[in-house]
């Protein structure tokens, strides 16, 4: 009988052994990840990938609802995020405190930078972080967190210093997309139709102004190409975003005096301003061309060459997060992100300095502005 | 007794008529086939060179040719062309994206890939008509190429249904010609039987001759009414194609909002579609009606202008609509020359009036031997009119294949040892040629003890494993090494011929019976190159060298069993080894070592370095169409034919053959003076018929009069044979080295210039010591 009694006391031991393996990896297998936001500021750039980052977890099936709507009226992500905490449900929960925003002043990054580690590290309610932009993506990634994080938006990851390279991030945990040569692409562009022997760009002679701005790019790719840069460098990401614009119309009325041609880089602008900041371009008869895409092109920048749409990153973001959550280390995962390309043109400002765009131009033109908002 | 032979020659005849008709119709159709299939491959080509000028577009502003970028952009040709499949390759063949997803993931053009216009090109495999336009880049480098494809049958099928008519046609007047035959045998021959055997022979080739070109011409004249019409049909099409490449455009950007009058800078578009288009204009109106833009091939074009134009002839118009809502945003009207038409059907003419003469000339070679055969196979085969249709028959096979060595060598590959490419391309040929002259060199010696007809087998058996190794080859050199056995085969063939020609000849009749049997050999070699070029049009230009392997097998099979053996007697003292004395004796004996130095070779040199080499790259540089090309050709190798035994028989009947040939010198001399003075096509012309008349004299009599010459009686006559053609061949050989000597150190006018004064030069120097050596002779 105790023979008996042993040997069923192991089986059930057995059994019950199996369950609980059994019941870990169904867990393992149904796992949500807990998913935190950090951004240096508010931007509309920011606001367009989170969007459709979360359209690209829904149609992967990793969210029930990602339909979350830009807002018109501001530049800032956390109404987006409260959106998601509430309606996204799925395999990501999007914590609903979640955002942090350093609102573009230095002190708040830091202390932001403090408060994500300290969670991460000791309250441990975080699986997964979103760092949106250089100083976010600098933050996450120079601290070994042990979660995976995506630094996206930024301008070039491996100049910031968030990544290694292109192809390795050099970081198990750490992610980031990269389009490499895509200012070289634009540059050499402007230049084959405008052939100008001077090109001006205004930006933030500071590392991450630069970085901001790839400004290692652009002076290689005008090296190549035998162009002449004229600088302009003064304080653009201040906490007073007048002054800031007061800085760049600054740097953009003495180019217009001294180049050929205006290469706008990122700016915090906001839209509503760039009118205002393009009337000297105007006025001198000189082409400009937009680095962050068609959306100043349709406030008055002649032209600009950028990804198409937000759709093409927020599918490759979403791809790299469903990747992870279904194994994959984060530096195992393609970083290259190659996006379609769109030509948008300004044929306002065309006819304002003076250039009759050709029709081959037009032929692969596929945004075409005709109007310049007054200015405000 | 004589209605048997007259029953034979009038069968004969008829198969032979039938024979020739059957060449020149396989000919008129194959041409038909292509004119049908031509506007096919225009439209295709516009619409390639559409799709890939926008691609290259792209790429030069800075977009990739990623397979996303390229599936949204193709997917609106779907119903913009009917073609089954569209592909864009990268620059190393590497298939980006096709519509069709198959297999193939490299895609390249092979080396017989024809031009359609500018840098359109096409091609045709088991399935499919290919048309390919390479996508141009940033700075005029490649990006890569965009394929279409046709698919073969449906396109056979309409060109089938199109020519069905002119099959019928053909098959009447083949009937006809039958018919007039039998007529003009009846009225004009046979009666005449009786008369001397010239003036018979006469008749006969008249009789023989004007059904089938009356037939011909009468095709020709049928022709006209559906040829002109596809024409017609085809500008059509092709200006309608123009308008709408544009108006896909223009559409696009009224859909974005962009009106046709905001937009500036449509001349530029409008004149580089128009480089390979024959147009005389193209123009964009408004939605008013009003005149935006217009531009010809040149540049842009006044209102005046315009309007100008239109008066003369009606535009092909199309109207522009909104892609959202249909509204009209504009027309485009392109003005198709009108002359284009007219030109196209003047070349067809003339490529059928070439066809004519080949036939004729087929026909010609087939009357000979059917009026021989009447003589009997054992008087047949001891006659020096003989050689004739044997050597036509062995060069139509050996040239079939001649044109497309080049073709074959780029397949294969050019690295070979390292060597640079272009001196691989011409290692074949090169190869060829060398072996030739060695085959007639050591031939020279072989014919002496064992006479022509080992020789005659042993070339064309050498010759049909050549073309089977040619066929087969798996790269560069067994193919370069199959040539050299080619060679080998060609030149044992041309030395028996001659060889048999003297032999059966009479100091009196060699020159003449010479030019005969090298009437036979143009005539081969024109043949023969033909129908390289329809087989090859038909069949792929790998099938020609089975064909001429084929052939000659076929020859050689025949001519083993049926040539008759005839006792060779040696009738020369010499031993059949030679002595380095006996062949010092021979170069530096005056006479002889003039006619080698200052006749042969560079009288060889120039023929080759002007005919084959200079004008027809001269005149494709200007150019001039292949087809006007082969015509210049075809006049060369008629007036050798026609020529040559008239003037063979005046060099029989002359005491001092070395003036005859001085004369050729002169002429040689005033064919290269002719390319100074004249200009173009008129210039090319009149220095080929200069070449052919020297041709006429220089190959009939160089040949005689080496013979004549003591020393040849002391060497050998078969050896003298042997070392005055590899003379020839060293002057082809050097040929075409001098013209690059001389075009790298010279322009070219300094050079012929320079050629011109060398060539009279060496006429004096020829005279000068010939004639002074005979008139010491005569004195003495």
């Amino acid at each position: 009988m105790s023979e008996i009694s042993r040997n069923v006391r192991f089986f059930l031991l057995v059994f019950v052994a199996i369950l609980m393996a059994g019941c870990g990896h169904a867990h393992a297998e149904e796992k949500t990840w807990r998913v935190l936001y950090v951004e240096g500021g508010p931007f509309s750039n920011y606001q367009q990938t989170l969007a459709q980052t979360a359209r690209g977890l829904e149609e992967l099936g990793l969210i029930d609802n990602g339909q979350v709507a830009v807002p018109a009226d501001t530049e800032s992500t956390a109404a987006m995020w409260q959106w998601l905490a509430d309606n996204a449900d799925g395999r990501i929960k999007f914590l609903r405190d979640g955002h942090y925003s350093a609102d573009w002043d230095t002190s708040a990054r830091q202390h932001i930078k403090e408060a994500v580690i300290d969670r991460v590290r000791n309250r441990k309610d975080v699986d997964m972080i979103i760092a949106m932009g250089t100083w976010s993506g600098l933050d996450m990634s120079s601290e070994d967190l042990g979660i995976p994080v995506f630094s996206m938006s930024v301008t070039d990851a491996v100049s910031a210093g968030i990544v290694k390279s292109a192809e390795d991030s050099g970081k198990n945990n750490v992610h980031a997309q990269l389009e490499p040569g895509r200012f070289r692409r634009q540059i050499s562009m402007f230049h084959e139709i405008f052939h100008f022997k001077k090109l001006g760009v205004p930006f933030e002679d500071t590392p991450e102004g630069r970085n901001t701005a790839a400004m290692e790019e652009i002076e290689q790719t005008a090296a190549d190409l035998g162009i002449e840069l004229v600088l302009r460098s003064a304080p653009l990401d201040l906490p007073d975003a007048d002054q800031a614009f007061r800085n760049l119309k600054q740097c953009v009325e003495e180019l217009s005096k001294e180049s050929d041609a205006i290469y706008l880089t990122y700016t915090s602008t906001p839209m509503e301003k760039i009118p205002e900041l393009m009337t000297p371009i105007i006025e001198a008869g000189l082409p400009s061309f937009a680095q962050a895409g068609p959306q100043l092109v349709e406030y008055g920048v002649l032209m600009s060459l950028a990804q198409a749409s937000f759709a093409d990153i927020g599918q490759f973001e979403a791809d790299a997060m469903a990747a992870v959550i279904h194994g994959k280390k984060p530096r195992e995962v393609n970083q290259i992100f190659e996006p379609e390309l769109g030509l948008a043109i300004n044929l306002k400002t065309a006819m304002r300095i003076g250039w009759n765009p050709p029709l081959e131009i037009l032929a692969a033109v596929d945004e075409i502005y005709q109007q310049i908002p007054a200015v405000r | 007794m004589h209605q048997l032979p007259l029953r034979r020659l009038f069968i004969g005849g008829i198969l032979a008529l039938l024979c020739a008709q059957l060449l020149y119709g396989t000919l008129m159709l194959s041409a038909l086939y292509k004119q049908y299939q031509e506007p096919v491959f225009q439209i295709n080509g516009l619409v390639c060179q559409d799709i890939a000028e926008h691609l290259g577009l792209l790429v030069r502003v800075g977009k990739s040719l990623r397979p996303l970028t390229l599936e949204r952009f193709l997917s609106q040709y779907y119903i913009r062309t009917e073609a089954e499949n569209i592909a864009v390759t990268d620059t190393d063949g590497n298939v980006i994206y096709q519509w069709k997803k198959n297999d193939e993931r490299r895609i390249a053009m092979p080396p017989d890939a024809k031009p359609v216009f500018g840098q359109v090109q096409k091609f045709s495999t088991d399935d499919s008509f290919w048309t390919v336009c390479p996508i141009t880049g940033r700075q005029g480098l490649i990006a890569g190429h965009v394929f279409m494809t046709l698919d073969k049958k449906r396109i056979s099928a309409l060109l089938a249904e199109a020519a069905r008519g002119q099959i019928l046609l053909f098959c009447g007047v083949t009937l006809a010609e039958c018919a007039l035959l039998a007529l003009l045998l009846q009225i004009f021959a046979f009666p005449h039987q009786h008369a001397s055997p010239k003036n018979f022979s006469l008749r006969l080739r008249i009789c023989f001759m004007l059904p089938l070109i009356v037939g011909q011409i009468f095709i020709l004249c049928m022709l006209q009414a559906p040829l002109s019409r596809l024409y017609a049909e085809e500008m059509m099409h092709t200006g309608s194609q123009l308008a709408r490449q544009m108006s896909w455009d223009l559409e696009r950007l009224a859909g974005m909002g962009l009106p046709v009058s905001g937009i500036h800078g449509m001349e530029d578009w409008m004149t580089a579609r128009q480089q390979h288009v024959s147009t005389l204009g193209m123009a964009v109106f408004d939605v008013t009606g009003k005149l935006h833009a217009a531009a010809d091939a040149s540049g842009k074009l006044s209102e005046q202008d315009w309007q100008g134009r239109c008066a003369s002839t009606t535009p092909v118009t199309l109207d522009m609509s909104h892609p959202a809502d249909g509204t009209p945003v504009g027309t485009i009207k392109v003005i198709m020359n009108p002359a284009t038409a007219g030109n196209n059907l003047q070349s067809v003419m003339l490529d059928n009036l070439t066809m004519t003469v080949v036939a004729a000339l087929f026909l010609s070679e087939l009357l000979f031997l059917l009026l021989m055969s009447r003589k009997g196979a054992t008087a047949m085969s001891r006659s020096p009119e003989f050689m004739r249709p044997l050597i036509f028959a062995c060069l139509f096979a050996t040239e079939m294949s001649m044109s497309y060595v080049p073709i074959r060598i780029g397949e294969l590959g050019l690295d070979l040892f390292g060597l640079p490419p272009d001196v691989v391309s011409g290692l074949p040929v090169s190869c060829e040629l060398f072996t030739a002259g060695l085959a007639m060199f050591a031939g020279g010696f072989w014919s002496q003890k064992a006479g022509w007809r080992p020789m005659l087998l042993t070339g064309l058996a050498l010759a049909c494993l050549g073309s089977c190794a040619s066929w087969l080859s798996p790269s560069a050199l067994p193919f370069i090494l199959a040539r050299g056995m080619s060679g080998l085969g060609y030149g044992f063939i041309n030395l028996s011929a001659q060889v048999f020609v003297i032999a059966h000849s009479s100091e009196n009749s060699r020159a003449r019976n010479l030019a005969f049997m090298f009437a036979g050999l143009y005539a081969g070699t024109l043949c023969g190159s033909t129908m390289g070029g329809l087989i090859a049009d038909r069949l792929g230009y790998h099938a020609v060298f089975p064909a001429s392997a084929a052939m000659l097998a076929i020859a050689v099979t025949v001519l083993f069993r049926l040539l008759p053996r005839e006792p060779w007697q040696n009738e020369e003292e010499t031993s059949s080894r030679l002595t380095f004395r006996e062949a010092l004796e021979f170069f530096v004996d005056r006479r002889m070592g003039t006619l080698l130095l200052f006749f042969i070779i560079p009288n060889a040199l120039i023929t080759v370095c002007l005919f084959q080499f200079f004008m027809p790259l001269s005149l494709s540089q200007a150019g001039t169409s292949p087809a006007t090309i082969g015509r210049v050709f075809l006049l060369y190798c008629v007036i050798v034919m026609f020529a040559g035994p008239a003037f063979g028989s005046l060099l029989d009947k002359t005491k001092h053959m070395e003036r005859p040939l001085f004369l050729s010198m002169i002429i040689v001399s005033l064919s290269v003076t002719a390319l100074l003075v004249f200009d173009g096509l008129v210039a090319a012309m009149l220095s080929v018929a200069l070449l052919a008349v020297n041709t006429s004299i220089a190959a009939n009599g160089q040949g005689p009069y080496a013979l004549s010459l003591p020393a040849a009686t002391r060497f050998g006559r078969a050896r003298t044979m042997g070392f005055y053609n590899v003379a020839m061949r060293i002057g082809q050989v050097l040929g075409p080295l001098s013209l690059g000597i001389m075009m790298s150190v010279w322009d070219t006018r300094t050079g012929l210039t320079i050629l011109a004064a060398g060539t009279a030069c060496c006429a004096l120097l020829f005279i000068a010591f010939s004639l002074t050596r005979s008139s010491r002779s005569q004195e003495s």
